[in-house]
Formats: structure tokens, sequence, C-alpha cells
């Protein structure tokens, strides 16, 4: 059966092969070969007959559960350990080796992309989400994020009748810097 | 132009029925590279997302004619809803063979 241009109806189609790259978060770019429909009249191209892709998605969802080894890499190298992870979270006992070896789904890598974006999560986790939990949680991000990019960090509190002063400090050289990448390095003031 | 003031032309449940119908709605690929900054990577994932019927404070925007390409005087709906923090233009036409064509896009890059 001819392929059909969905927008233009005319029956004078191509395949021709593309490859595209997609972002698998903390884990880079992968490129993903596939083919698309071109049609020689209006020059739209896509899956006009539904057929390829079908084929794509499955190959972005199995690059993205593929990732799941490289985050708990990403975490054991940053010292927190599968076992910890699981003792956190409340989570039947090797159940990590089962995503190592494949076995997970979307939404345990959708944790797995969490716990790796903010590692802090499983102290309040293990400390059963406590209000001391979430206020200590609360105020290291901020002191997370001197850490990271800027020199000479210092974190000073001051405490007095209900009153709190937190002062947070640090070196960067005059750029710009983004706060939503906490490995950002910057050259030294 | 049909004034903004007219409801939708088409009927929104006909159009997520037909999303998880093979071959029936299309996406162009500009639309599924704008699609993109949504979190659909593919057609195929804008379709489940739209098949799914769930579309947060959706809002009909207009209604007016296409005034260009070979589906050029045909209607065309728009719809604004949001998702999470971000507001999304979603815009669909159906061809005179029963086909529809859909994108999501952000509001800024609105036909």
């Amino acid at each position: 059966m001819s392929i059909i241009c969905p927008f233009c109806d005319s029956h004078n189609i191509e395949t021709i092969a593309a490859v595209d790259q997609y972002q698998l978060p903390f884990c880079g770019t992968v490129a993903i070969p596939h083919n698309v429909h071109r049609c020689l009249d209006c020059e739209e191209e896509g899956d006009f007959d539904n057929t390829l892709d079908k084929n794509l998605t499955k190959a972005i969802d199995k690059a993205n559960l593929d990732s799941a080894p490289q985050l708990m890499d990403d975490l054991t190298q940053n010292g927190i350990t599968m076992t910890y992870l699981e003792k956190a979270l409340r989570l039947p006992f090797r159940t990590t080796a089962r995503w190592k070896r494949g076995r997970l789904c979307h939404s345990s890598l959708a944790l797995l992309r969490v716990i790796r974006f903010s590692p802090a999560l499983l102290q309040a986790a293990d400390d059963n989400f406590s209000q001391a939990a979430m206020a200590r949680y609360q105020i290291t991000r901020t002191w997370d994020f001197f850490k990271f990019n800027t020199k000479n960090p210092e974190l000073k509190v001051t405490t007095g009748l209900h009153k709190i002063q937190i002062t947070y400090s640090g070196s960067i050289a005059p750029m710009a810097i983004s706060s939503t990448n906490p490995q950002v390095r910057l050259e030294s003031a | 132009m049909v004034a903004r003031s007219s409801g939708p032309f088409y009927n929104l449940h006909e159009l997520v029925v037909d999303s998880s119908v093979e071959g029936k709605v299309f996406v162009r690929k500009d639309a599924v590279n704008d699609a993109r900054q949504f979190g659909f990577e593919t057609k195929t994932m804008v379709l489940r997302f739209i098949a799914n019927g769930s579309f947060d404070e959706i809002d009909h925007d207009n209604t007016e004619r296409l005034d260009s390409g070979p589906d050029a005087g045909t209607f065309f709906d728009a719809y604004i809803f949001r998702l999470g923090p971000k507001f999304v233009y979603f815009a669909f036409y159906k061809r005179p063979n029963g086909t529809w064509h859909s994108k999501i896009i952000p509001p800024s890059c609105a036909w």
C-alpha cells in the first residue's frame, strides 16, 4: 500500500534515514538513528503511516531506562551506597540490584533521577521526613550552592530571641553563574 | 475571520478519542520539535498526552481560518492550558478526509 502525505495528500514519498539527539538527564545525550518519511512535494517530514514513530519512541524509552546504572554509579561515587538508598527509601532489599540488571519501570527511573538531583533528600527520607529533616534540607540547599559555586564559602548563623539570621558568603569571579547546575566551577576572583 | 467571542468550531472530545486511533491524528515535524519544550520527544508522546484528555485549566483561546498551506481556509481551534508552571498553546483542525492535525507549542509561537 503506497504511503500518502497526510499534509498535502501527495503520493510522492521517500523514506530517509535520520539521527536525532536526545537528552538523558545526568547522562549526556544519546544519538538515535531512525527512519522518517519525507514528502517530495510539500517537504514535510514525519511518520506518515504510523509505523516509524513507535520504534523511535521505544528506542528513546530504552535509552532512558538504560541510563539507570550510570545514575546509580554516580550516586555510589558520591558516597551513597545502594544499601543506604534502599534503607532510606524503605525499598525492598536488592531492589537496586534488579534496577542495575535493567528491571525497572519509569517511576523507578524518575525516583533515581530525583535522588541524583538532590541526594540530600535521602537524609530527609531516612529521618522519615520529619520537621527537623525538612528544615535541615531547606537550609542546606542554599549552602550547597555556595559550596559548589564559590571560593572560601562561609555560613554564619546568629540566633537571638525569636530571631535567626543566616548569612552565606563566598568569592566569585565577575561572571554570570547558574544556580541550576551545582557542579559549575568558577575561576577564583 | 471568525470573531474570538465565538465558541470552538470542533468538538475537543472527538479529537481526544481519535488521538488513540492509529492514523487519525498527525503532528508536523516542526510542531514535534516545539513540543519538546514540554517533554514530548515524539509524535507518539504528544498523541498519548492528548488521548489522556487531561488538560489543566484549559480555556478556548480562538477559532480562526488557516491563512496558508494546502488547508488554507479551514477552521482551526486553539486552546491554552497549564502544564505545571508553563502555559501551552494547543491548536488543531480537521481535514475533509477526517484526519486531524494538531500542535502543542509555547503561546509565543501560536498560529
